[in-house]
């Protein structure tokens, strides 16, 4: 026994610790967080602007986000996959833009998205691929009660339409119908998805390459 | 040597404001009525020193309002390209004068302080901090990366973009996320030196209070809202 026991234990607590590490919170991973919320944030607005050039793109923003921001989740994941990371990201995120907008419906789908995707990818312990992609599915739905208040909001939106014209609100409710609003869940589940394999893709070609994951 | 005044609010006021906000717009659909409210907001700003802000603010304010007075002088096509957009904007425009009052007039440690004020715990505080810290960085982190592209001729302009959006945002997106990765880790180290992430409680270099300013602001908030609403009941407006 004697060395090999003595080595076995020490080998047993290392584990132990970092198993413990592993799963609280650090201070190398909030700043971690912080840095990603900031990216996050960033990009989603850039998104918005350059598809805010194309307006009925609009609708969209969310599927063109999700298709880009999905290496950024997927590399979150991989970087501070711990319990409660999706959550604060969420809601930095939620809180910041809703102070922006402001729009009631933004502080509501942000936060009950932002929960259902921390559970699911928690289900995962943040490593299983397709966990990850589901979470991210719903992750990419949290901005939908800006541009989805054409649905959620319907009758003021409608309302305050009329102002250019009651043909042009006419036009707006034909394009604002219920198969629009399942084109528009559709295409963000698409983008979403697309997103994640990208992520994992980049991921794969640089950043585990570099040791950085 | 007598400083000029200037309104300082408590950030929780402002943001009461924003989220009660929402209970006339979409509560009243005479949307005359929101004019007092976003002139409200602006003479705060007004008052918080925010001149350009203001300026900005009222130009995009008349444009919007003008497409909507002029609406027969504009081809169809044009406004129904628009229409979501402009709709989008026309309802949020009030909202977002409330938006610009809390993101202009409120500093990051009246936030960090508010936030433990209300026993946030750190999981949450520090990550918002870091957040605002890197809103800069990533801006600066953006023209050099740029730059450096420039000069091996794969610039950020408006033909890549167009001609390949992937790989475009591939070069800008790696080395980012590569760059802002390192320097979090010496964040970390730089602020756990100091002391980030210890067992004592931390200390405030500046605090905020509620102080008189809040209530007749809030007041006056309140007072609005129950008057229109007042008027609504009575059937003035619908």
């Amino acid at each position: 026994m004697g060395k090999a026991g003595k080595e076995q234990n020490m080998e047993n607590r290392k584990m132990k610790e970092s198993c413990k590490m592993n799963k609280k919170l650090e201070v190398k991973d909030l700043i971690a967080m912080g840095i990603f919320s900031a990216i996050y944030i960033v990009v989603f607005l850039a998104v918005i602007m350059v598809s805010g050039l194309v307006p009925v793109v609009y609708l969209f923003s969310g599927a063109i986000g999700a298709v880009v921001l999905g290496t950024v989740y997927m590399l979150y994941l991989s970087k501070v996959g711990k319990r409660f990371s999706v959550l604060i990201l969420g809601v930095i995120f939620t809180t910041l833009l809703g102070a922006q907008v402001g729009v009631w419906t933004m502080f509501v789908t942000g936060y009950s998205m932002a929960i259902l995707a921390e559970l699911i990818a928690s289900k995962g312990k943040y490593k299983s691929f397709t966990l990850n992609m589901v979470s991210f599915i719903f992750f990419s739905f949290m901005p939908f009660g800006v541009y989805g208040a054409f649905w959620l909001l319907r009758d003021t939106m409608l309302e305050s339409a009329k102002v250019y014209g009651e043909a042009h609100a006419q036009r707006l409710s034909e394009l604002t119908t219920t198969p629009m609003l399942f084109a528009l869940i559709a295409a963000t589940i698409a983008g979403a998805i697309i997103g994640a394999y990208i992520g994992k893709k980049l991921l794969k070609r640089h950043f585990k390459k570099s040791g950085i994951v | 040597m007598q400083k000029k005044q200037k309104l300082q609010l408590h950030p929780g006021t402002k943001l009461i404001m924003l989220l009660l906000l929402n209970v006339p717009i979409f509560g009243i659909t005479d949307k005359n009525i929101i004019l007092p409210f976003v002139v409200f907001a602006l003479i705060l700003l007004i008052l918080s020193r925010e001149y350009k802000v203001v300026f900005k603010y009222i130009v995009l304010y008349a444009v919007i309002t003008s497409i909507g007075v002029f609406s027969e002088y504009i081809p169809d096509i044009i406004i129904d390209l628009t229409s979501t957009l402009l709709v989008s904007l026309k309802m949020f425009l009030p909202l977002i004068a409330y938006g610009l009052l809390v993101a202009r007039t409120t500093t990051i440690s009246e936030v960090s302080y508010m936030l433990d004020q209300l026993r946030m715990p750190d999981g949450v505080i520090i990550p918002f901090l870091v957040m605002f810290r890197f809103f800069p960085t990533i801006h600066e982190e953006r023209k050099m990366i740029s730059n450096a592209m420039k000069l091996r001729g794969i610039g950020i302009d408006f033909k890549n973009v167009v001609s390949q959006p992937l790989k475009t945002a591939e070069f800008i997106y790696v080395p980012m996320l590569f760059t802002l990765l390192n320097i979090g880790t010496e964040l970390t180290n730089a602020s756990l030196t100091r002391g980030l992430g210890g067992t004592q409680k931390r200390s405030y270099l500046s605090t905020v209070h509620m102080t008189w300013q809040d209530a007749v602001v809030l007041a006056v908030f309140f007072a609005m809202i129950v008057f229109f609403f007042y008027l609504k009941m009575s059937g003035g407006i619908v």
